[in-house]
Formats: C-alpha cells, sequence, structure tokens
C-alpha cells in the first residue's frame, strides 16, 4: 500500500511541476540582433523580420514577442549589433541574451541575413560578458555596398 | 504425495488413460501366466516393442512362478538395454508418457521397457544465433537429445545432470546441467530447489519457463539467458554458470546472467580479441541510442533547443512546418507505429513479413514525410533508435530496452531534461536491484539490493 502512495505521489509531483516546453515547431530562432534607440524608445531588430520598440530592452524584447508570428527564441542568439554611440543599451542586454554573444558596433542597420553569414565567418572577438566586465572598445561593422568589414579599433 | 494412489493393477493402470484414445493395452501369454503391456501410440516404435518385448516374452520367458518370471525379465530374459522397475502407479504412469512399453507382472511387479520412436526433429543450424565461424548445431525439443549435444560438446565426465520433473499436468523434464569442480555449488543448489518447489499446471511455453525459474519478477529485463546453440550452452557451463534445458523447448537456459552477459554474442567467441571488443563497444552505444534517443529528442526539442546547434535547429524547425503534431506526440505515435510493425512481422510469414516492412516502414514512411504528417527529424530518431535495438544481441534485452525507451520519452514529454534524468535514474535503481539466482544484475557495479529507502518502505509493509 505504500508503495502504491510512493508511486502516487510521485506521479502528482511530476504532474504539477512547472515544466512548460515549447515545441520547436514554434519557435523563430534569433541569430543576430540589432539595437538601437530611436526617438528616446529603444529599437530591437532581429534576422528573423521581427522588430520591437519600447522604453528599455526589455520592454522592447517584450513588444517583438507579443508581435512575432512564433515564439522568439533568443537563447541561439550568436551576434549582437549594437549602432554606434549607443554603447550604453549594451548593460540592459546582459540579462537578456547570453553572455557568449559576441558583439560589434555599426553606424546603420545592416542586411541582417547577409551579416548573419559574414559574421559567421569573420567573428567578433567580443563577448556580451566580456565587454560587462572589461568595457573594452568593441569593433566596427562596416557595410561597404554590400561588403562587409569588421574592424578592431 | 502420490499422484496415482492404489495398487499397481492391470484395473488401475487402465483407469489412469480411461478414454485415452493413444493408449494401447495387451494381455500376452506367457506359459501358464497372463502377463499385461501398456504404451502410448505414437511414443513408442511398435516394431521394437514387437521384437524387443513380445518376442521374449512369448518365446523365451519361462518360469515357475510370477515372481521368478519378473525377476528373469529384469535380469535380461527380455533383451532390451533399458529396463526399470516401477514400485508404484505414479511410476508406471510417468514412464509411459515418456514412451516406454510397460509390462505388468500381476503381483511380482511392473517393468518399463524403453522403446521409444526414433521420429523426432533431426539437429538443425541456428536460425537466430548464426555465426559464421561457429558451431551449426542447435538445440532440439528433445530432452536427450540436447544432454547427448551437450555431452558432444563437453566430453568431461564431470558433466553433472540432475533431471527432475515439472508441471501438474505437463509432467515435463527438467535437466539441471552443469560442471562438477567449476560451477558454484551453491547455484546449483538455488536452481535445484527452484525446480522442486516448482508449483504449475505446465510448463509448455518459455515463457513460463522464465517465468517460474527466475521467480514473480516484476521486470521487463531478462534473468535468464536463453541459446538454441550448443556451444554457447556450453560455453556458459565452463564459465561457472549453471544450464537448464527443458523437454519440448528448444533452447537452453543459463543462469545466473547479468547486463555484460547479454550484450555478449556468439559471434564474439569466433573473432580476435581486438575486433570482438571494437564491436562489443559498438554494442554497448547501440544499446544507449536506442534506450535515450527518442527521450533526449523530446526533451531537447520540446525543452531545451538552446542545446541543438543553430543551423540543425533551423533545419529542424523548417523541417517541421506545416506538421500538424507536436514533437512529443509524433516521437509517441512513430514509436508505437515502429512496434505495431514489428509485432506484424513477428506473427507472418518471413517473406509476407518482409513486404510489411517495406510497405510499413519504407512507402509508409516516406509517404508520411512528404505529406507533411511527420517531420524527417522525428522519422529518422526513431528509426536510428529502432534500428540500434536489433543491434543487441539477446532479445529478450532489446525488449526490455524498448519498454524503457517508452517511459523515458513520456518522462521526458513531462519534464524535459529533467524528467529523462529521473527517468535514467529509477532505471539504473531498477536495474540495480535485480537478481538472477540471487547474483547481481549490474555485477560488479551493484550488490543487487534496493536503495535503502524502498527496503526499509518494504519492511515497514
Amino acid at each position: 500500500m505504500k508503495r502504491w502512495i510512493v508511486y502516487i505521489a510521485a506521479a502528482i509531483l511530476f504532474a504539477v511541476t512547472p515544466f512548460r516546453g515549447t515545441d520547436i515547431a514554434k519557435l523563430a530562432p534569433v541569430e543576430v540582433v540589432w539595437l538601437t534607440e530611436k526617438g528616446g524608445q529603444v529599437y530591437l531588430e532581429t534576422d528573423t523580420g521581427d522588430m520591437g520598440w519600447g522604453m528599455d530592452v526589455r520592454a522592447a524584447l517584450e513588444d517583438m514577442k507579443a508581435a512575432a508570428p512564433g515564439s522568439i527564441f533568443l537563447e541561439t542568439a550568436d551576434y549582437l549589433i549594437v549602432e554606434q554611440g549607443r554603447e550604453a543599451l549594451l548593460e540592459q542586454t546582459c540579462d537578456v541574451l547570453r553572455p557568449s554573444c559576441m558583439v560589434c558596433t555599426a553606424e546603420t542597420m545592416p542586411d541582417m541575413e547577409a551579416v548573419a553569414a559574414y559574421l559567421a565567418a569573420h567573428e567578433p572577438q567580443i563577448t556580451l560578458r566580456q565587454w560587462q566586465v572589461e568595457h573594452q572598445k568593441l569593433p566596427v561593422l562596416r557595410d561597404l555596398e554590400g561588403r562587409f568589414e569588421l574592424i578592431a579599433e | 504425495m502420490a499422484r496415482y494412489p492404489g495398487e499397481m493393477t492391470d484395473e488401475n493402470i487402465r483407469k489412469i488413460f480411461e478414454n485415452a484414445a493413444d493408449f494401447n493395452y495387451r494381455p500376452a501369454q506367457c506359459g501358464k501366466f497372463t502377463l499385461y503391456t501398456y504404451a502410448i501410440d505414437g511414443l513408442t516404435a511398435g516394431a521394437n516393442a514387437s521384437e524387443y518385448i513380445f518376442r521374449p516374452i512369448t518365446d523365451h520367458l519361462r518360469a515357475e512362478s510370477m515372481q521368478a518370471l519378473y525377476d528373469a525379465a529384469l535380469d535380461g530374459m527380455i533383451y532390451n538395454s533399458v529396463a526399470r522397475e516401477c514400485k508404484d502407479l505414479d511410476t508406471v504412469a510417468l514412464m509411459l508418457v515418456n514412451g516406454f512399453c510397460v509390462v505388468l507382472f500381476p503381483g511380482a511387479g511392473a517393468i518399463a521397457f524403453e522403446v521409444k520412436t526414433p521420429e523426432k526433429r533431426g539437429i538443425s543450424a541456428p536460425e537466430l544465433e548464426h555465426t559464421a565461424k561457429g558451431a551449426k548445431d542447435a538445440f532440439v525439443e528433445t530432452n536427450r537429445t540436447n544432454t547427448s549435444l551437450i555431452r558432444r560438446h563437453l566430453r568431461t565426465p564431470n558433466l553433472r545432470l540432475y533431471e527432475t520433473q515439472v508441471g501438474q499436468h505437463s509432467i515435463t523434464n527438467v535437466t539441471v546441467a552443469w560442471i562438477d569442480g567449476v560451477t558454484d555449488m551453491e547455484l546449483v543448489a538455488r536452481m535445484k530447489k527452484r525446480l522442486d518447489t516448482m508449483r504449475t499446471d505446465g510448463l509448455v511455453t518459455p515463457a513460463a519457463v522464465e517465468e517460474l525459474i527466475t521467480g514473480g519478477r516484476s521486470t521487463a529485463f531478462p534473468l535468464l539467458q536463453y541459446t538454441e546453440r550448443a556451444d554457447r550452452f556450453c560455453e556458459g557451463l565452463l564459465a561457472g554458470r549453471v544450464g537448464v534445458i527443458v523437454d519440448g523447448i528448444p533452447l537452453g537456459y543459463l543462469a545466473p546472467v547479468d547486463v555484460g552477459v547479454l550484450m555478449q554474442s556468439p559471434e564474439d567467441w569466433g573473432k580476435d580479441y581486438v575486433s570482438a571488443s571494437a564491436i562489443r563497444v559498438l554494442r554497448y552505444g547501440a544499446l544507449l541510442l536506442s534506450l535515450l534517443l527518442p527521450g533526449l529528442f523530446i526533451a531537447m526539442a520540446t525543452f531545451h533547443q538552446e542545446m541543438i546547434p543553430l543551423q540543425l535547429l533551423r533545419a529542424m524547425i523548417k523541417s517541421k512546418e506545416s506538421v500538424p503534431f507536436s514533437t512529443t506526440l509524433e516521437v509517441l505515435m512513430l514509436l508505437l507505429a515502429f512496434e505495431i510493425l514489428q509485432e506484424s512481422g513477428v506473427h507472418l510469414p518471413p517473406s509476407i513479413g518482409q513486404s510489411v516492412s517495406i510497405i510499413g516502414g519504407i512507402v509508409v514512411g516516406t509517404a508520411a514525410v512528404e505529406a507533411k504528417f511527420i517531420s524527417p527529424a522525428a522519422l529518422i530518431i526513431v528509426s536510428v533508435a529502432g534500428v540500434c535495438g536489433y543491434v543487441l544481441p539477446n532479445r529478450d534485452l532489446a525488449d526490455g530496452i524498448r519498454v524503457w525507451r517508452f517511459v523515458l520519452a513520456a518522462l521526458s514529454a513531462i519534464a524535459g531534461l529533467f524528467g529523462w534524468t529521473v527517468g535514467l535514474l529509477l532505471l539504473v535503481i531498477h536495474l540495480s536491484s535485480l537478481t538472477s539466482l540471487d547474483t547481481p544484475y549490474l555485477k560488479p557495479f551493484s550488490a543487487g539490493k534496493k536503495p535503502l529507502l524502498l527496503r526499509r518502505l518494504k519492511k515497514q509493509r
């Protein structure tokens, strides 16, 4: 009898545990994120084509998630490009993106799909975590009429 | 307790086999005395009975009293290589169902002469456990033929064969085999005790044998190793294990077993050390894949997508576009379909079974992917897990893995990698608490005891 009580308790425990999965089919995996500020509002755009506005990064992200056709999946984000001069926004991204996400700056938003392939081959050498600790100078991504160039300054 | 009490008389013997159409009874005149002969048609050879029992009785056997006749017959006047005295009705019945012809000397006793029919299946090559180099003789349904096969492989006089009958109605001959000086006699004693204390109506199917010899088992894993190969059986005996041969079942059973033994293939003994070891490592890998892969896939696709490389994740998401089912449902349905397909193949003749496998596996599988019913990734995962299951040399072990594969997949669907890990822990606890003939199943990693908490719970009950 006691054994059955243990079994039933285990089954109930399993049933009420707060595990909530998201099926892979609903995901929109992000590889590159563009971060800037326009008119006092934070603007985010991803290589999946989703975008969001908000007072801060978290709000912009919420806005993007609400508007996206799938479930925005930032765990796969490998590169974060921040507009030059807006590096202060990076502090807000530290608890949103993975610490190993690589960071660079750019003057304008590049073609997001094309830049993902470029960055995969020519990775910026600074991660979000390194920037957070050392506040190093970020490499700059230049868009030269369809060609990209990553300059470490 | 006697099964058939009463005096050993003609009337009582015939009463045992009352209404049995194949029961043959015939009085034989021996001088001034009348003897009675009994046999079961089909189990005895009529020509041998006439030549080696009736002819000596009518032509040569003469004496002044029934007791003298009995003694003369026992001393060789009836020339037959095997003559056994029957002291009671139980022995008479046992001898008759084993193909002996019983001659009753009223008031003196009864003698059973061996005139078994030669009709039995010949020794053939193994059907399930093929090897390129190994011996080609497999066990058959006849107990004595099987013991002779063992003797031919193991010529040692130290080979011991203990015979007993099991089953209230089947009265099945069961032989326990071991090698004196090699096998731990404690194991032999345990096996004998199990057989002698076995209470069952019949012992006619392999499942009954395994269930009854290993005790009331609540596990999907085999606690006995079976083999159809006489050479493999003898290898087991040489390794110090106890063998069991059951009349009517073309298999030999070996105990104790552990996971390591069940992962050995007869082919291993025909290869060099390096190749055999490499293949065995591969086999362990296949075991892990077969058991863990579906659950791991569900966990990763539903809860831990960050573990999947981005390119692969994208490919998987793309392949799942328009598929109406969740990954969990897909995998569970495919596992179920795989089991159904496998089960249908088992019950069909090989030629039709192959067609069903091709239609079910390739045609329906491809069509289902093209129709966006299932995603290719799920199909690949389930197929890989299924094929890896076939690599395991012991079918019973593979069946146990199949059951636990479902358990792990279900737990992964509920709680991702946490559930998967919990399932794995439960499996390890379960396996480590199993014993085969009181020998730990996960030897040498476990002592074959349940965890302390479970033992305490059991004690309290």
